[in-house]
């Protein structure tokens, strides 16, 4: 078992150079999920370490077994300093807790990973994927590079840490083509430098066995050159013809959408339809008992800043949600993140909050802006914090442990740039998805095209819907004794009423909801925000949020300014008082709303047509699977063509070369063609003649007497002093093509194919004679 | 005049026939008894060198009995005069002259075994023989006839008091090969007949002397492409450019592979010559014409290993010369 083997140095030295070359391109992959120096020296150490490993078992002729467990044992002595540094003793000592972690890490943090937003650092025991791949990887790929029968298979290795770095990483590619070029072009390099060594290694072994006396190497020199010349060529060519074709298809066919990752595909663990509403509370926070009381303490605050609790997309006729039990959403898909999010991207003011918990409970997070990190304080802080996801298409955070009083954190967030008044009419609307609506309320199409009758322009429109709604409606949330009754709620038929009634009374929760479903009529992408607006906000001081603090808004998605709040709720001010039920009299005299009757002519089309994105597209099922099949269809039409295309490209040559030896001009030239033709034919099915054969030597590797009396004929057509006729180099053509055909009967249909691509008779003085007779 | 694809076949059926009468008493070296037949028939000699018993005589005295004509065999030792070869002038003292008696070189096949064992005097008075084609004593000249043939043989072990061939001399040899030991089933049949001894077999005449020199005559007219010419001249001059090689092969040695490549062709019932008759001769042909550098031979390579390195990196010619 530890007898030693001498290995060529240049032979372990080359494969290693190439699986640490593609090893490398392929953690990069892997890199949008770390991105962080730990995973460097994740990477360095495991290849080092995969690298001695793979070494020493060649060196030694360790078996599978032997390397299996010493690659454990390295692994579990690197594993807790490498890949969970806090549980490290001085950063090198792997404790107790610290093994125990990476052995159930091991199994576990591979679904830690995807459903966790990437980056995660070296958070928890995350880094632990990370290392297994590249340690695994790197011993098989390189095991198999230098002690397997076919080397090339080593190549798998960085293959396989390739395609995990896609499906463990995010949607969003980065550098897709720039890295499955490189590492394409490593492979195939590799491939061919495993492929001439292999035959050059089998050359001399003939040699050494006797078939040269002295042992000489068997092998033409230039033979050598042109062999690894049309492999490099071959690689290169496939290369060029891969990334032409790819970079083409890219511009001319960008996607649409972004790839499909094991992430994208998974439920997440947190669901916020298992929660009630928080919309549905709204009222609560306005009782006496909690209207005065402190929900937050909110240090950092801007004066302008209002926080939110949740944002709300999905309505289905009885409540606002966040997320939608009948349709997908993305706003209901949440997924954990240990710290940090990039906001990079998002343009606007930086600040930083710290929040303490008071009578505030539940499972959403407040949070100000877009949320860029968090750091939990306190006594239940790591809990927190493992508990923690945010959704960042709606900004909404939470914890599965819920927030109590006395929790604390502090938030880094961008306020996003807001449009004024002025630029929100000019604004349209924006390319959010936001789930269908379920029900529309009553009356609610006819009022809004009232408002807006005689406006264009979607962002005037907007415009003149809220102030409408402002100008029509009365603040009562109808909880003490001197408010005017106001019925909680925003089910459909609260809506309709707070539209019909002589004086539209309501407060936040129905004035957010009505403009958020009116500003879905106009075509912009809407939804509610549930919150705490707090009217004496400061940055430089600590600003405490009461219960009656509690507000809704809306926020719209603009082609301009991404998403966009604005709040929708009338101004305090007195409610006059209710009139006789007189069908004469107009209960609304501020409003210009028209009665509804007369309006339900134009109920139709209040619509513009900025927006279908609520629109059902009205087509046959079958038609929709139809088209389905058609676009998969021509995906994989375009896939395979690019796939298929060095293939093509070489089957054609071998095509042109076939017509010009047939077409020569001289029963010699035809003859000779003929015989090439045979030689090219035999040697792209696997048949290996000497270098520089004559030909019979060709024949006699081929064995049998046509191909002998072939090389007979035409050795006699070329050689002896006479000229041959046309019917001879028909006849050759004719022996030829049977011949070809008889050497193809006892083989597989995937042998045949292999042999119409392969390169081996292409090169040198075939390919020369492609451009001229 | 080049020969007809009619006189190929008549002149393989001879060389045929030749080689099967001597197959009968060297079992299974069908390919030494053919390059000795076509050093034969290309006129030139051959330098066996082999080990003592692995048939050197029986295949001179086969080859003798089959073309009948005649053989002898010479020992060299190191006191061995050249007049024990060409034959010595005695005065006769009846006809009051010198009478020439005619030595051992003087038949149609002669074997002159371990010729390293004789003197280069010695030595150089056969291989004038070989070069020239007779034998001049006393300012005399005596032709030795047609068919002449010298076999000779060298002892590869044994190199204590010897004297080795110079390259110039060994020129003049067309051909060195080797007999070999017999593989198991030849050796088993030899064994079958072990009662009976080499020089009782005596076998049946196939070709005249006359007929012998007819076909020589004949294989010299066989086609040879420019571009076969080509590619002997690229075997030779490549001999001379390789880095292991002191001393390439000459022109001599060039004309030489020709000459037996149309020997060979003709073997094969062939009026034309192709490369393989090229690259089967190109080893037995050359090889002993080269002077090994003395670190190359140090290392292990061979004069041998080298042509082959030679002949694999030398494309053969695949179509006729353009001209």
């Amino acid at each position: 078992m530890t007898s030693r083997r001498a290995l060529p140095q240049s032979f372990v030295v080359a494969n290693t150079a190439m699986l640490w070359l593609a090893t490398a391109i392929a953690s990069v992959e892997l890199w949008p999920i770390y991105q962080s120096p730990q995973f460097v020296v994740v990477v360095l150490v495991a290849m080092g370490i995969g690298t001695l490993i793979a070494i020493g078992g060649a060196r030694y002729r360790w078996s599978s077994l032997v390397v299996l467990l010493v690659t454990v044992a390295a692994y579990f002595a690197i594993g807790v300093p490498l890949a969970i540094p806090s549980r490290a003793l001085f950063g090198v000592l792997p404790t107790l807790d610290g093994l125990a972690e990476l052995a159930t890490g091991t199994a576990l943090s591979w679904k830690q990973l995807v459903t966790i937003t990437p980056p995660v650092g070296s958070y928890q025991a995350l880094l632990v994927p990370a290392l297994v791949l590249v340690l695994v990887t790197t011993v098989v790929g390189l095991s198999t590079a230098i002690r397997g029968r076919w080397g090339e298979l080593g190549a798998l290795g960085p293959i396989t840490l390739f395609v995990a770095g896609i499906l463990f990483g995010p949607a969003t590619a980065v550098l897709p083509l720039q890295l499955s070029l490189g590492l394409l072009g490593v492979v195939l390099l590799w491939i061919a430098w495993q492929r001439w060594y292999r035959r050059r290694e089998q050359v001399r072994a003939l040699a050494a066995q006797g078939t040269v006396p002295g042992g000489a190497p068997v092998e033409a020199t230039a033979d050598r050159g042109l062999i690894a010349a049309r492999s490099l060529i071959g690689a290169v060519l496939i290369i060029a013809l891969a990334a032409g074709s790819s970079v083409a298809a890219a511009l001319a066919l960008p996607p649409t959408t972004t790839r499909q990752v094991i992430r994208t595909a998974i439920e997440q663990p947190f669901d916020p339809r298992s929660y009630p509403s928080p919309l549905s509370g709204f009222r609560r926070y306005e009782e006496s008992g909690t209207a005065d009381s402190t929900m937050l303490t909110v240090a950092g605050l801007p004066a302008d800043g209002r926080i939110r609790i949740a944002t709300l997309d999905s309505y289905d006729g009885i409540v606002y949600a966040v997320g939608s039990g009948a349709v997908s959403s993305e706003s209901g898909s949440f997924t954990r993140v240990p710290y940090t999010f990039d906001q990079s991207a998002v343009t606007g003011r930086r600040v930083t909050v710290t929040v303490t918990v008071g009578s505030y409970t539940g499972v959403w997070v407040p949070t100000v802006g877009k949320f860029e990190s968090i750091a939990f304080a306190g006594n239940d802080a790591a809990a927190l914090r493992d508990s923690f996801y945010y959704n960042n298409a709606s900004g909404t955070a939470a914890v599965v442990k819920q927030l109590h009083a006395g929790d604390s954190y502090t938030l880094s967030a961008v306020l996003p740039r807001q449009p004024d008044s002025g630029q929100l009419a000019s604004v349209g609307p924006g390319a959010a998805v936001v789930p269908r609506i379920g029900v529309l309320p009553e009356n609610l199409l006819a009022t809004l095209d009232g408002w807006v009758k005689g406006v264009d322009g979607g962002g005037a429109r907007l415009v003149a819907m809220i102030a409408a709604l402002k100008k029509a409606g009365y603040l009562s949330h109808g909880v003490s004794a001197d408010e005017p009754a106001s019925r909680s709620g925003h089910a459909a038929d609260r809506i309709t009423q707070l539209l019909t009634d002589q004086r539209m009374i309501g407060d936040q929760e129905q004035y957010a909801v009505t403009a958020a479903l009116m500003a879905r009529q106009l075509g912009f992408p809407a939804r509610v925000v549930f919150g705490f607006a707090p009217k004496d906000a400061n940055a430089t001081g600590v600003t405490r949020v009461l219960g009656k603090d509690v507000s809704a808004w809306i926020e719209v998605d603009t082609a301009q300014y991404g998403w966009v709040a604005i709040d929708p709720t009338p101004p305090v001010r007195e409610i006059p008082a209710a009139q006789p039920k007189d069908p004469t009299t107009i209960a609304r005299p501020q409003s210009p709303v028209q009665p509804p009757v007369e309006d339900q002519k134009t109920d139709n089309s209040p619509v513009p047509p900025d927006s279908t994105q609520d629109e059902p597209v009205n087509l046959s099922p079958i038609l929709v699977v139809l088209l389905a099949v058609l676009r998969i269809l021509g995906w994989v039409a375009v896939g395979a063509a690019i796939l298929l295309a060095p293939f093509a490209a070489i089957v054609a040559a071998k095509l042109r070369r076939r017509v010009l030896r047939r077409r020569a001009p001289t029963p010699l030239q035809r003859i000779s063609g003929g015989w090439q033709e045979f030689e090219n034919s035999v040697i792209d099915r696997g048949y290996t003649p000497p270098p520089f054969p004559t030909r019979t030597e060709v024949a006699a590797t081929v064995g049998g007497m046509k191909p002998l009396v072939l090389a007979t004929v035409a050795d006699r057509a070329i050689f002896s002093p006479n000229e041959p006729r046309a019917e001879e180099a028909d006849q050759v053509w004719r022996s030829v093509e049977a011949m070809i055909i008889t050497i193809d009967r006892g083989r597989t249909r995937r042998q045949r194919i292999r042999a119409a691509i392969s390169l081996r008779s292409l090169g040198g003085y075939s390919v020369k004679k492609l451009f001229k007779r | 005049m080049t020969m007809t694809a009619e006189q190929a076949t008549w002149f393989s059926e001879r060389f045929n026939r030749l080689v099967s009468n001597v197959d009968q008493v060297l079992l299974g070296k069908t390919f030494v008894i053919k390059l000795s037949f076509t050093a034969l028939l290309s006129e030139g000699h051959l330098l066996l060198e082999d080990f003592p018993g692995t048939g050197k005589t029986s295949l001179a005295r086969a080859m003798a009995q089959s073309v009948d004509g005649s053989t002898n065999r010479i020992q060299f030792t190191p006191d061995l005069l050249p007049g024990d070869i060409t034959g010595v002038s005695i005065y006769d003292q009846g006809a009051n002259d010198f009478e020439f008696h005619r030595g051992p070189v003087f038949a149609n096949i002669v074997l002159a075994d371990e010729i390293n064992r004789a003197s280069p005097k010695t030595q150089a008075a056969l291989l004038e023989v070989m070069e020239e084609g007779q034998v001049t004593v006393d300012g005399v000249t005596h032709d030795v006839g047609a068919p002449f043939m010298v076999i000779a043989t060298q002892n590869p072990i044994e190199q204590a008091g010897t004297y080795r061939l110079p390259e110039a001399q060994l020129d003049r040899f067309i051909m060195k090969a080797s007999i070999g030991y017999p593989d198991h089933a030849s050796t088993v049949r030899i064994l079958e007949g072990a009662g009976v001894k080499a020089h009782e077999t005596i076998l049946p005449p196939i070709a005249s002397a006359q007929v012998i020199v007819e076909m020589g005559a004949l294989a010299r007219t066989v086609h040879v492409d420019p571009s076969i010419n080509d590619y002997v001249s690229r075997l030779v001059e490549a001999t001379r450019s390789t880095a292991e090689i002191r001393l390439g092969a000459s022109v001599r040695g060039a004309l030489a592979l020709i000459r037996t490549a149309k020997t060979l062709a003709a073997a094969n019932g062939r009026h034309y010559v192709i490369p393989d008759d090229v690259k089967a001769l190109a080893e037995p042909v050359l090889a002993h014409r080269l002077l090994l550098d003395p670190e190359a031979e140090f290392d292990g390579v061979t004069a041998s290993s080298v042509i082959a390195q030679i002949l694999i990196e030398t494309p053969p010619p695949s179509d006729r010369q353009a001209v």
